[in-house]
């Protein structure tokens, strides 16, 4: 894993790792509020079942009995219009975020990059091709678009992904050409071509790779956006079907409540703007940090 | 001269530059109508300066551009005209070394999978003989075993060059582009790189081309010389003929302008003026016009024909053509 890790994230790996943790704190304190949210949300999603007061509650099993209950000790965020722990049900719903939103940008690395790094690596017609089809992708207004797709598949996780990954590889195509342009330049590649290697082993073994780093690091910071899309998808009633839940589908229904039971609402839009705002933030420190104009010192 | 390995006739290279939102596309001519013959087993010398056209010639051999015309006839076959499928088979036969290993080197392999890369690509070796076949390549450019797992970048400039050199040789090559292999490296480390490379030669009978801006290294390793300005071959022959009496004004220059290993020794001094013209747009007539101290009439106004002087010495001046020959 930790070579994984340097080969694609190479000189960013270097450049962040060696520093310690608590003067990355003090120096960054805003990156540093961010990566706890994230491990936590990581954390809660990965062992919901574990940490959940009601895991059938989160699961989705009413108790009508407790409808409506503000937040105590007994029911840490209260209870939904079913008597469902809220907590718990945030806990479930962090699971299917975070699922989606780490793959809707894989499924965007694994369809964009490899196209951007052709685009790059050809040039040409296969480049004008590849780029202008990422323009038409682009020219639709990305909700709208899942909207459809999403209302054309069904109610799924997998039509939400696929919904969803529409819009969002071209931006990775659009990302990885111009690194895969200067590239394409190097010596290495025709000194590739000259021991007679076919060009699609060159994309492989040599541009995907020496491309991927920086692409790979602005794609974690988008997971972010991308819950956000997937909430947002959810909150008009494309999310997951019933009983899962789903933090979209949870504010959307305690929006009816939210001047009695404003706690239905507020909580898990809580749990949206806090995942989202902290991936955005360490988004930005990522980048001030691998940016040699601004990051300052370099060795 | 032998059967030569390589036969070259008229090559000429183009790039374009502009782009069609900038109005006309000019080309630049990077290489014009340059012909030569490589012997085989000899060390094939291409000097000049920055810009020169030197290493588009090398980058033209090994087909890294595609030159406008001309011919390349490498070892009896018709080079130029062989299918991508065909030649990629066929790049065994030729091989490179660039000027600096740091950008011939990708960052992200180690030395093993930098060496294994064209015999995988070429071969059916694998495993265990794949191995001992990195390791013998090793140790023929004098690298330990134990550097398998180095990165480039953990290896001193001179052991990336020699990983560099080990890769390029890993296909048995018989002919060899050296485009300034060791003007990125320091001053002691090229006399090693220069002397493997000649002992590599003699063991296994290669041919080079030494692209190279260092004369004293040149005349060192090479046998025949090509002396090159503005993409054009201005003088070419044995190199003790070139060192001995060169008869381009240029060549002149360039040789005036090495330095002198005995003190004192009296060779004067030719300063070129001005800088090399642009080859997007170059002088009329010779090309060398601009910048040189014997120039007259004629010269802006008819280009040179490169003349036979001797039986192995030819030279594009107007002087050398009119028999007059400017004394160095």
């Amino acid at each position: 894993m930790a070579s994984i890790g340097k080969r694609w994230f190479g000189d960013i790996a270097g450049k962040l790792e060696g520093k310690k943790p608590l003067k990355f704190f003090r120096r960054d304190p805003l990156a540093a509020i961010a990566v706890l949210i994230i491990l936590a949300v990581f954390i809660g999603a990965i062992f919901a079942p574990m940490i959940a007061p009601y895991p059938d509650q989160g699961a989705g099993i009413p108790v009508i009995a407790n409808k409506f209950k503000p937040p105590s000790r007994e029911f840490l965020m209260g209870t939904d219009y079913l008597g469902r722990d809220i907590f718990s049900r945030i806990l479930y719903g962090a699971r299917i975020s975070l699922a989606m939103g780490v793959s809707i940008v894989a499924l965007g690395l694994i369809i964009g990059l490899p196209l951007g790094a052709i685009a790059g690596y050809f040039g040409g017609w296969t480049d004008e091709f590849i780029m202008r089809l990422t323009d038409v992708f682009l020219a639709f207004p990305p909700l709208l678009l899942a909207i459809a797709v999403s209302l054309s598949l069904g109610r799924s996780f997998t039509s939400n992904l696929i919904a969803i990954s529409v819009t969002w590889w071209p931006w990775y195509t659009r990302m990885a050409r111009p690194l895969a342009l200067s590239i394409r330049e190097r010596q290495y590649i025709d000194a590739a071509k000259s021991m007679g290697i076919n060009d699609w082993v060159i994309i492989i073994r040599h541009v995907i790779p020496n491309i991927a780093g920086p692409v790979l690091v602005e794609a974690t910071t988008e997971i972010g956006l991308a819950i956000l899309t997937a909430a947002g998808l959810s909150f008009i009633g494309l999310g997951m079907p019933p009983p899962a839940a789903d933090w979209g589908e949870m504010v959307a229904s305690g929006r009816l409540y939210i001047f009695q039971q404003w706690w239905f609402a507020t909580f898990p839009g809580l749990a949206i703007l806090l995942t989202a705002l902290a991936f955005n933030l360490l988004g930005d420190s990522v980048h001030e940090h691998t940016n040699p104009y601004t990051s300052g010192k370099r060795e | 001269m032998d059967k030569p390995l390589i036969r070259i006739k008229n090559l000429t290279v183009d790039y374009a530059s502009g782009g069609f939102l900038k109005g006309v596309t000019r080309n630049v001519r990077a290489l014009n109508n340059v012909s030569l013959d490589i012997a085989p087993g000899i060390t094939f010398g291409v000097v000049g300066e920055s810009g020169c056209g030197k290493t588009t010639l090398g980058r033209a051999l090994l087909r890294l551009v595609e030159p406008t015309e001309g011919e390349i006839v490498f070892d009896g076959q018709d080079w130029l005209s062989m299918n991508q499928k065909t030649l990629r088979g066929k790049r065994r036969d030729m091989q490179i070394i660039f000027q600096n290993p740091t950008s011939s080197l990708d960052p992200r392999m180690k030395t093993f999978g930098l060496i294994a890369e064209p015999l995988r690509a070429q071969t059916d070796l694998r495993g265990e003989p794949l191995k001992a076949r990195v390791a013998e390549l090793l140790i023929m450019v004098d690298l330990q075993e134990d550097q398998m797992d180095r990165r480039p970048r953990e290896l001193s400039g001179g052991q990336a060059q020699r990983v560099a050199i080990a890769r390029s040789l890993a296909l048995s090559p018989k002919f060899l582009v050296l485009d300034e292999p060791t003007s990125s490296l320091d001053v002691s480390v090229q006399a090693q790189i220069i002397n493997l490379l000649i002992r590599l030669q003699k063991e296994k009978g290669l041919t080079y081309l030494f692209i190279s801006h260092d004369l004293p290294v040149v005349q060192y390793i090479s046998q025949w010389l090509a002396v090159m300005y503005l993409g054009e071959i201005v003088e070419l022959s044995p190199s003790d003929f070139i060192f001995r009496n060169a008869l381009h004004p240029y060549t002149q220059a360039l040789l005036s302008a090495t330095p002198q290993p005995v003190p004192g020794s009296k060779r004067k001094r030719i300063v070129l003026e001005g800088n090399v013209p642009s080859p997007a747009n170059p002088p009329s007539g010779c090309t060398f016009h601009t910048r040189c101290p014997l120039v007259f009439e004629r010269c802006p106004k008819e280009k040179p024909k490169l003349v036979q002087v001797s039986e192995e010495h030819w030279a594009a001046c107007h002087l050398v053509g009119e028999g007059q020959f400017p004394s160095s």
